[in-house]
């Protein structure tokens, strides 16, 4: 699950930026943030989160609605008060690289050591990319002995039989869709 | 490239894999992308096969096993020796036996190979060029970026001279752009061709992805540049690939390789960058790889670093004086002034690199670059002499 915050706790986050007007905040911060020394839990994500999943089951649109109302505008709470300029900088600098002659040389960055895993790669329309996600699931309960069919990449009544015959076994509702359950118990990421 | 002994069977020319888990086929599964499968037993051979059977034809049979390498109906390697690491983009050839490992995520240098064919015949060339049309080299490097699963921190470029593929140069360091974006790429070229503004353009127009040129330059006049790399007319040609460069903004590193005859003017070419090529970022000075043509021209190769020392200070002075920031390379620290030190880099890469005995007792061995690993067919860049006592 995603940690959204509310455009109430991002105004407020975005205030204490600003060195003039941090008075104003701290009472209601002080009162959320109550662990002292000890960490909070940390769940394990799961392999899927229901906004990765673009095909998930019709049924629950709850994932679709965040494309649907462009959330990512809200996100940005574009109800900030206008701040001066240089308080922008580190909300915008982070999107990627600027321009293509800004060198990322700095040393600093992410070493050898744990080089990240690349999901880029040419950019998929997206029946391509249902396509590649049918053809994985297809892989998927090949492997598991549960699909004898090919892998064609379509959604056939061959496959949401199989699909409905993992979900049985799994203790998923039977619906024979890639829903995002189904898609973390087969242990195949979605496609993005 | 390391070559792993391994028997192979049903594979189409020079075939490209990325090696992996049964468990993660469906993950990493694409239509482009040939997947090596590790296997154990017969049960998941039988469902590398049913997925062959369902239209999967892009799966490849990876085992230790003789009896299951028999009997397994796909393409199919029989590891003999080393392991292949999951992740590994490893390449095989119907003729040959063997699997070449391309990619590996734990090592720390990774080295494209584009082509061997080069325009120059450096001196000292530590990888005498040839002929032969290879411009295969330039489709696996495209495939072996579609096939690597982590995207490094850096990736080197090289051959030969890159700039002999042309246009085609261009679809390599895109492809690498594109998919892996976070990657930061090094391309070691005489430049030389870029002196033809039609491909220059070509090359460089728009080009998004940052990129570190590493040229070497052997002289402040045409004659001592084009002795050296045994090409008339590369002097005036690499000066004005340098120039055509930075008109497109594109970050040089000037590369110059310590031989005799560059140690004689070494000093005058560091002032002649300093004032014609200030946009220059850095200015490496490396001792000589004593290996390929080094070898066969001794005379002019082999020098006693030690003895250079004056002009070696010398000229990183006139780099530090001028703006530029000197890199030493290949040279052990027990061969240069201890005042000098600062500017040495343990540049050899980790697998080319050995210490001898007499290092075991050096004070400074974990910051020195070492030695290549074949120095002793050629020769040592001084005599090695351990540092002892308390130094900084």
């Amino acid at each position: 699950m995603k940690q959204r915050k509310t455009p109430l706790a991002f105004l407020a986050a975005w205030l204490s930026l600003i060195p003039g007007k941090s008075v104003a905040v701290p009472a209601d911060y002080s009162a959320t943030s109550t662990p002292i020394d000890g960490l909070d839990p940390v769940q394990m994500r799961p392999l899927n989160r229901p906004s990765d999943n673009m095909f998930a089951a019709h049924r629950s649109h709850s994932s679709h609605a965040s494309h649907a109302s462009g959330s990512g505008g809200s996100y940005r709470a574009p109800a900030t008060p206008q701040p001066t300029s240089p308080q922008r900088a580190p909300d915008s600098s982070s999107s990627l690289y600027g321009s293509g002659t800004s060198q990322p040389t700095d040393p600093g960055r992410a070493s050898a050591v744990s080089p990240q895993p690349v999901q880029t790669a040419p950019k998929l329309s997206v029946g391509e990319k249902r396509k590649l996600q049918i053809m994985r699931v297809q892989i998927a309960l090949t492997s598991l002995g549960l699909y004898q069919g090919i892998v064609n990449g379509t959604l056939n009544d061959g496959t949401k039989e199989s699909l409905m015959m993992f979900q049985n076994l799994k203790g998923i509702e039977p619906n024979g869709l890639m829903s995002t359950e189904t898609m973390n118990a087969l242990g195949v990421p979605a496609v993005q | 490239m390391r070559t792993t002994s391994a028997d192979i069977k049903g594979f189409a020319y020079r075939t490209v894999m990325r090696v992996t888990e049964l468990s993660a086929v469906a993950g990493e599964w694409a239509p482009d992308l040939n997947l090596m499968v590790r296997v154990a037993s017969t049960a998941d051979m039988e469902v590398l096969a049913q997925l062959a059977k369902a239209g999967v034809t892009n799966l490849v049979l990876l085992t230790t096993e003789p009896g299951l390498f028999e009997k397994s109906d796909i393409p199919s390697v029989l590891a003999l020796a080393e392991p292949l690491h999951e992740g590994d983009v490893a390449e095989v050839t119907p003729s040959r036996t063997g699997v070449h490992v391309l990619f590996r995520e734990s090592d720390v240098h990774h080295t494209v190979f584009l082509t061997n064919q080069c325009n120059s015949r450096c001196l000292m060339c530590s990888q005498p060029p040839t002929r032969q049309d290879d411009s295969w080299l330039a489709d696996e490097a495209i495939r072996v970026a579609m096939h690597m699963r982590v995207s490094p921190r850096t990736v080197g470029f090289t051959g030969g001279e890159p700039l002999i593929l042309g246009k085609r140069l261009r679809d390599v360091l895109d492809a690498f752009a594109q998919y892996h974006p976070t990657t930061q790429m090094d391309l070691l070229t005489n430049g030389r061709l870029l002196a033809d503004s039609t491909l220059a353009h070509d090359l460089l127009h728009d080009m998004q992805h940052p990129i570190a040129w590493l040229v070497p330059l052997y002289g402040h006049a045409d004659f001592l540049h084009d002795f050296v790399v045994q090409a008339p007319g590369a002097f005036d040609q690499t000066i004005e690939g340098l120039l055509t460069l930075h008109s497109y903004g594109q970050p040089i590193q000037l590369r110059i390789v310590l031989i005799e005859p560059v140690l004689r003017i070494l000093p005058e070419l560091c002032d002649f960058i300093c004032r014609n090529l200030p946009f220059i970022s850095e200015v490496a000075l490396m001792g000589c790889e004593p290996i390929g043509f080094a070898l066969a021209n001794r005379d002019n190769c082999e020098v006693d670093i030690h003895e250079w020392n004056k002009e070696l200070q010398a000229s990183v002075q006139r780099l530090v004086r001028g703006g530029l920031r000197p890199l030493l390379m290949n040279l052990p620290l027990c061969s240069i002034q201890p005042e000098l030190w600062r500017f040495a880099n343990q540049s050899i890469s980790d697998w080319k690199r050995i210490f001898i005995a007499e290092c075991d007792s050096c004070v400074v061995k974990k910051n020195c670059s070492g030695l290549f690993a074949w120095h002793d067919k050629g020769w040592r860049p001084t005599n090695i002499k351990a540092i002892r006592g308390n130094v900084a």
